[in-house]
């Protein structure tokens, strides 16, 4: 029947070429496809392992992937962690190498322009040997300075190389701390994303920025990334016997580690499929017009059969043959022209920019026989499939009113219809009604009478007027808890806090003045400018330990009255009124009896609750023979994670006339 | 035992809102060894009674007993075991597979035999010896005469060694000469080997030789000269045969 069947393919040699020239482009567009996936496939996996140093598998404490940036401290890896990892790991098959890493955020600055990093802490000697396996070309990694994207580089106005820059972030204990290190060259993070924040600096160097010997994670190089999930099993088995519940082992391809391999792998498998379901719907199209006109011309030949004792399924049979050799022939075809076009494309060298890549890349397209072959495997099923359908039905020669499938038109219009209808079936949005806040109460007072509201409340935070005070300040924290003391001298809105303790803290001064920001410590060569971002670090933020002039640099607007455990109080909304506000806008409530704050919320600029601060006045001034209250204690909760708060102790407040010079940026360094 | 029993058989079809009655309330028999020829005007339902008799379709009533046995219960698969181990058919335009040669298509009906190639092979060339065909085994029909197409035809529905070879109109493509030529291959079959023939035909060189003819007209049996048929068809016949009895 297979002599026959290929005999009966040079009967209508036109018709014959004909189905397998679409057929061949058919399969030829998807092993084309099936490259370029492959490619980007491979590509994607390699900036992901080598490129981002993610390597093959990741060891961090649990819930590590998700939680490591919002609360860095308390989900990494201790001295105590990184040792047992790190004698676990040499008795496992596969395993090659292993280093420590540490990521963070900060502000890196550059003379007078900044801007926001995201830091890879490394160590180099791991890096360069992870490197050697990479597909994809790299800069060596930095050994005793700092790697600065392009475009960082471009956002601090292109320093000079070997310049000292400085960095500046929240250490693990939540405080403020900056370094300085040179820029010894540049480096892509492969992301296009963050390609304007990329940043890697030696491991002890970060280190040393968030004054901390805990690492984020144990990054595991393998000797092929085929193996990463059976090790990945094997490693967090052995960790979890030793230490259970406290790691969390990834591999490569996580969703929270490999976002950029996941997301556009899981977009071009769903682009694929499409395209492959398209192109198969064609191809069988054709194979079952072209069974059905062969049919059609061999009504006698099939009637002769069936006379002969021929059974439907057995000339059916005969009619599939025929398909899968003319697919057969279509496919040898499909990929001898795939493997030209391969072969064609890499000699012309042609690059191609990848999905968030930020260089362009060599197109090397990759078709491994086994996936043409698995591919064409498919293809043939199916069409053999239709064939025998479209041949058993022809060859049948009844005309039954059998079920009728529903044209493909048809489905499409009724999923088209379906996707529309969604939006209409569903309830329409009810009119929301503005929150309460927004609903001015009947009788507002006038801005003029807020403000002076505010500058009484300011008054009795130090906000206006001279005073010195002490400041110590309790944070905690599920990472642990801390305490630190600051003198603070404040004058008609200026503010200079300096740090008394802890010893290993003394002479780190925060400067405030003419609504800016600096920071300075012993061992910087300069003071660094603190962009009113970065005034939140902390859960007190250090826009919160000097005195604050809302009166000044927030507008108001009544929202009514609320009580607050008794207290009956107006209720603003304040809304920054220049750049150098420490938040985007606090819902802030006065006592209606002296005007004195009570209580703050402070929002983000979407409107989300940040933090919480309540307020104290157990502190007496004397100003202008007249005892005034002045805030004692204040407690700043963070509205997300309540076990995260500061308590602000203000001891020995009196009226002082700390000179100017003590406010000037120059003199800071000196003081 | 007869080969084949029609019993009160009716063929009704529907020509889009007309019913056509192809074959009205026939009842018919061929014995083994019968060279039955069955004949009448176009339209007549000659065709439709050697397809019922083939087992190729079925009847809208009466019943078609094969060997003895009712046809009705029996399913696809049955069927076309039957065919292919009983009859032989051999069609007005051949149908031989052109792109097989000689021998091929006759060694296309053992293909469903379980038999091995070589076996297939043997006994297909036999058949074509029979027709004399043998050195024409390798020749494709489109390099055949119709004559010889038609002898490949015969072949192919000896090969299997049928009991009964059903034929529709075989001498209507041939010439004279060629169809003189397959009605003695056919009648010297019939003779000497004991091969029931069951044809439809308006060909006279062809009624000249058959021992029974039956007539129909407008679907119903009107002349049938088998012995105890009751009606006969012998005036149909031009010059009488006697050869066979």
């Amino acid at each position: 029947m297979w002599s026959m069947a290929f005999r009966n393919l040079y009967r209508d040699r036109r018709r014959t070429l004909a189905t397998v020239i679409a057929v061949a482009a058919g399969l030829f567009a998807v092993l084309m496809f099936l490259a370029y996936i492959r490619f980007v496939e491979s590509s994607l996996a390699a900036v992901v392992i080598y490129r981002d140093a993610n390597a093959h598998v990741q060891v961090y404490r649990v819930d590590g992937p998700e939680q490591l940036a919002a609360t860095p401290a308390q989900y990494s890896l201790d001295s105590a962690d990184q040792a047992l990892i790190h004698r676990a790991l040499p008795e496992l098959p596969h395993f090659l190498r292993a280093s420590n890493q540490l990521v963070g955020v900060g502000v890196v600055q550059a003379d007078a322009d900044s801007a926001v990093f995201l830091a890879r802490g490394i160590d180099p000697e791991f890096e360069a040997a992870l490197q050697q396996h990479s597909p994809l070309a790299a800069p060596p990694p930095p050994v005793d300075g700092l790697l600065l994207t392009t475009q960082l580089q471009d956002l601090l106005g292109y320093p000079a190389q070997h310049s000292d820059l400085q960095l500046f972030g929240a250490s693990y204990a939540n405080r403020m701390n900056a370094i300085e290190a040179p820029l010894v060259g540049d480096f892509s993070t492969g992301i296009e994303a963050i390609e304007d924040k990329g940043l890697k600096a030696p491991l002890a160097l970060l280190q040393s920025l968030y004054d901390t010997d805990a690492v984020s994670r144990v990054v595991v190089q393998l000797d092929d990334r085929m193996h990463s999930g059976n090790f990945r099993a094997q490693l967090a088995a052995e960790l979890e016997r030793q230490a259970p519940g406290r790691f969390e082992v990834t591999t490569w391809d996580h969703p929270q580690i490999g976002q950029l391999y996941t997301s556009f792998m899981g977009f071009f498998n769903m682009v694929f499929a499409f395209t492959g379901i398209v192109v198969f719907t064609i191809a069988l199209t054709t194979i079952q017009h072209t069974v059905a006109m062969n049919v059609a011309d061999r009504t006698r030949e099939i009637g002769m059969l069936r006379s002969l004792g021929f059974g439907r399924g057995r000339i059916a049979g005969l009619f599939v043959r025929e398909s899968l050799l003319t697919t057969l022939a279509a496919a040898l075809v499909a990929a001898a022209l795939a493997y030209a076009v391969i072969a064609a494309l890499a000699l012309a060298g042609v690059e191609t920019q990848l999905p968030r890549i930020a260089e362009p890349a060599p197109l090397a397209l990759q078709l491994p026989p086994l996936w043409a072959v698995i591919a064409i495997a498919c293809a043939g099923a199916g069409i053999a499939l239709g064939a025998l359908l479209t041949a058993r039905k022809r060859v049948g020669g009844e005309v039954r009113p059998g079920r009728r499938g529903v044209p493909l038109t048809q489905l499409l219009a009724a999923a088209g219809c379906l996707l529309l209808a969604v939006p209409l079936l569903s309830p329409a949005q009810a009119q929301t009604p503005p929150p309460m806040e927004e609903v001015a109460a009947s009788r507002s007072p006038d801005e003029e009478t807020m403000r002076a509201w505010l500058k009484q409340a300011d008054l009795a935070r130090g906000g206006w007027g001279s005073y010195q005070w002490k400041l110590r300040i309790h944070t905690e924290d599920p990472a642990g808890a801390t305490d630190t003391d600051y003198d603070i001298a404040v004058r008609d809105g200026r503010a200079l806090a300096m740090t008394t303790a802890p010893r290993r803290y003394r002479g780190e001064k925060i400067l405030i003045a003419s609504r800016a920001m600096w920071y300075a410590k012993p061992g910087l060569r300069k003071p660094v400018s603190i962009s009113p971002q970065q005034r939140l670090v902390g859960e007190a933020a250090n826009g919160d330990i000097a005195a604050t002039q809302y009166a000044r640099d927030y507008a108001p607007a009544y929202l009514g009255s609320a009580d607050l455990d008794g207290t009956s109080c107006h209720k603003l909304k304040l809304t920054a009124a220049s750049d150098s506000a420490t938040y985007e806008s606090i819902i802030y409530y006065l006592d209606k009896r002296n005007r004195l704050a009570v209580r703050a919320e402070f929002l983000t600029a979407s409107g989300m609750p940040l933090k919480v601060a309540h307020f104290e006045y157990d502190n007496r001034v004397q100003i202008d023979g007249e005892t005034r209250p002045f805030v004692s204690h204040m407690k700043i909760v963070n509205a997300n994670f309540p076990e995260r708060y500061s308590l602000l102790e203000y001891r020995r407040v009196a009226p002082a006339d700390p000179p100017d010079s003590l406010f000037t940026v120059d003199t800071l360094m000196t003081l | 035992m007869n080969l084949v029993e029609f019993e009160s058989v009716t063929k009704r079809y529907r020509l889009g809102e007309v019913e056509v009655t192809a074959l009205d309330s026939v009842d018919f028999a061929v014995r083994r060894g019968d060279f039955v020829a069955i004949t009448g005007p176009s339209g007549s339902g000659k065709t439709t009674m050697l397809n019922l008799i083939g087992c190729l379709d079925s009847p809208t009533s009466g019943e078609i007993r094969v060997a003895g046995q009712p046809v009705s219960g029996l399913d696809d698969h049955a069927l076309d075991q039957l065919r292919s181990r009983s009859y032989g058919i051999i069609f007005q335009n051949f149908n031989l597979v052109p792109v097989l040669t000689a021998l091929e298509n006759v060694m296309l009906p053992l293909y469903l035999h379980g038999l091995s190639k070589d076996e297939r092979q043997h006994r297909a060339s036999a058949a074509l010896a029979a027709v004399s065909l043998t050195r024409f085994a390798d020749f494709r029909p489109d390099q055949m005469s119709g004559g010889q197409r038609q002898r490949v035809a015969v072949a192919r529905a000896l090969v299997t060694e049928p009991k009964l070879i059903l034929a529709d109109e075989p001498t209507a493509s041939l010439d004279t000469a060629s169809a003189l030529s397959l009605v003695d291959l056919m009648k010297e079959l019939n003779t000497e080997r004991r091969v029931t023939f069951v044809f439809s035909t308006h060909d006279q060189r062809l009624l000249q030789h058959v021992s029974r003819v039956v007539e129909l007209r407008d679907g119903q049996l009107s002349g049938d000269d088998a012995p105890g048929a009751g009606v006969t068809g012998a005036a149909l016949v031009q010059t009488g045969d006697s050869e066979v009895a």
